[in-house]
């Protein structure tokens, strides 16, 4: 794994106005940056990306079958009592995952440590399905060996699993319509859905309504499928969590993601697997054992998004914090991986899973140890 | 070879601009994908969580029952 300087085309700007990548640049920073790119082997991708992500996947999978039997994992969890029910209920009758993105800290050499799971609202999606692989095509055979080639099949994975998840259903995307990224992502995965075979319809998530205690469109017709790019924690915070509506329509991703999503997985993953190849120490704060993480650590709140209200530990003494409004729920704290940065930048690697299968790679890099919702997007190569 | 074939898109990014579009200026619903905003009356803004727009949705449809959080990326209300 190296990262590379290469010029960047000279008509990036246009192929994203083309292809509708609309936020590459928001308030004038940069966040797809071509100006480099992450070269892999493809040894590294096989034997370690692509095993890690289905490994963790499959473990993932354990740890939710054990917490929805037992509610002492959910209060752990801080989920909220009126949300078992349909938490568990999603589970046992298997309502199907489409995608979700693990965050992997990986110096090309060890094997890939899990930061986190982004199970439940992952965004960065289409720049890594589309745009990074449009660039890969751009530039093969000329600044990139003709061979060239990228680990990602998000695309035509996305689209077999939209298949299977909607199952000739109507489909309703919903988002804040308001951020250009939220809608960006919500496109391409309505986009993903027609070439499935699927209708759909989009809508923000304020215009949803309940009749008849179902959810509806803006037409008042039934929300059979909903596709949610919305937090479930936000949503059993809100008075529509709370309705009989919430079991008539089939989610995605489904509730029982929200297992996943929550930080403290980290520490239940740990608890379930200890001393996994793909896994870094991780307790929760107010838990005793976290002691024995010693003095280098990461401290996250159970929910949070986006790299807020993180504290990065060395040394017993503070090196980093971003702010935000998280943290209320409680923190999980998780050994630092060890991972040297790429000329003063530290990558993390977002691997794709579309149902259970790894499907390919997103990087995002910050001068920061944390990554946050502005660090740059950066392609990669298998040379 | 880790991929097997051309990505596609439906109406060639148009889908996406147009959503966009809409979501800068949500007087309308769209009719993702391949939508268009010719598709749109823009009339009668919805505004925040209200329930406008070209359907036929009744008095008796509550609405806004989500979305006070804002976005989770922060650019939401």
């Amino acid at each position: 794994m190296q990262r590379r300087a290469i010029a960047p085309r000279a008509k990036w700007k246009e192929r994203a106005r083309e292809t509708g990548f609309t936020y590459h640049t928001p308030d004038g920073e940069t966040y797809w940056d071509e100006s480099a790119f992450y070269a892999f082997s493809l040894a590294q991708i096989e034997d370690h990306i692509e095993a890690a992500t289905e490994d963790i996947g499959a473990l993932c999978a354990e740890l939710v079958n054990r917490c929805v039997r037992d509610e002492e994992y959910l209060q752990r969890l801080r989920l909220p009592r009126h949300a078992w029910d349909l938490i568990a209920a999603s589970w046992t009758n298997a309502h199907p995952s489409l995608y979700g993105r693990f965050d992997f800290a990986y110096d090309g050499a060890n094997p890939p440590k899990l930061l986190e799971f982004n199970a439940d609202t992952p965004t960065a999606l289409f720049e890594a399905a589309v745009f990074q692989w449009q660039w890969l095509e751009d530039l093969r055979g000329r600044a990139l060996p003709p061979d060239a080639d990228q680990f990602n099949s998000i695309h035509e994975k996305l689209i077999a699993r939209w298949a299977t998840v909607g199952a000739g259903r109507m489909v309703h995307l919903a988002c804040m319509m308001r951020s250009t990224e939220d809608a960006g992502n919500l496109a391409y995965l309505a986009d993903c859905a027609a070439q499935a075979g699927l209708k759909s319809q989009c809508l923000d998530v304020a215009e949803i309504g309940v009749r008849d205690n179902r959810f509806v469109d803006l037409r008042d017709r039934d929300i059979a499928v909903l596709f949610k790019l919305y937090p479930w924690e936000f949503m059993f915070a809100e008075t529509f969590g709370r309705s009989p509506a919430m079991r008539s329509t089939r989610f995605v991703e489904p509730p029982w993601k929200c297992i996943l999503s929550n930080k403290g997985a980290l520490a239940l993953l740990w608890d379930l697997a200890p001393g996994h190849p793909n896994l870094l120490p991780a307790f929760f704060a107010d838990d005793r054992r976290a002691a024995s993480i010693g003095g280098h650590f990461a401290e996250k709140p159970i929910w949070s998004r986006e790299g807020a209200n993180i504290r990065i530990v060395e040394n017993d003494r503070d090196i980093e914090r971003t702010g935000g409004t998280y943290g209320a729920e409680g923190f999980v704290r998780q050994a630092l991986a060890d991972i040297p940065p790429h000329d003063g930048n530290y990558p993390v690697l977002g691997s794709w899973l579309i149902g259970d299968q790894a499907a390919g790679l997103g990087i995002r890099e910050d001068r920061s140890r944390i990554t946050g919702d502005r660090s740059r997007f950066v392609p990669h190569a298998i040379i | 070879m880790k991929r097997s074939s051309t990505v596609m898109l439906v109406a060639g990014g148009g889908a996406m601009i147009a959503l966009i579009a809409y979501a800068e200026n949500r007087n309308c619903e769209p009719n993702t994908p391949g939508i268009t905003q010719s598709s749109c009356s823009h009339s009668g803004s919805s505004g925040h969580g209200g329930s406008g727009g070209s359907g036929s949705s009744t008095d008796s449809t509550a609405r806004s029952g989500f979305g006070s959080f804002g976005s989770f990326h922060g650019s939401g209300s």
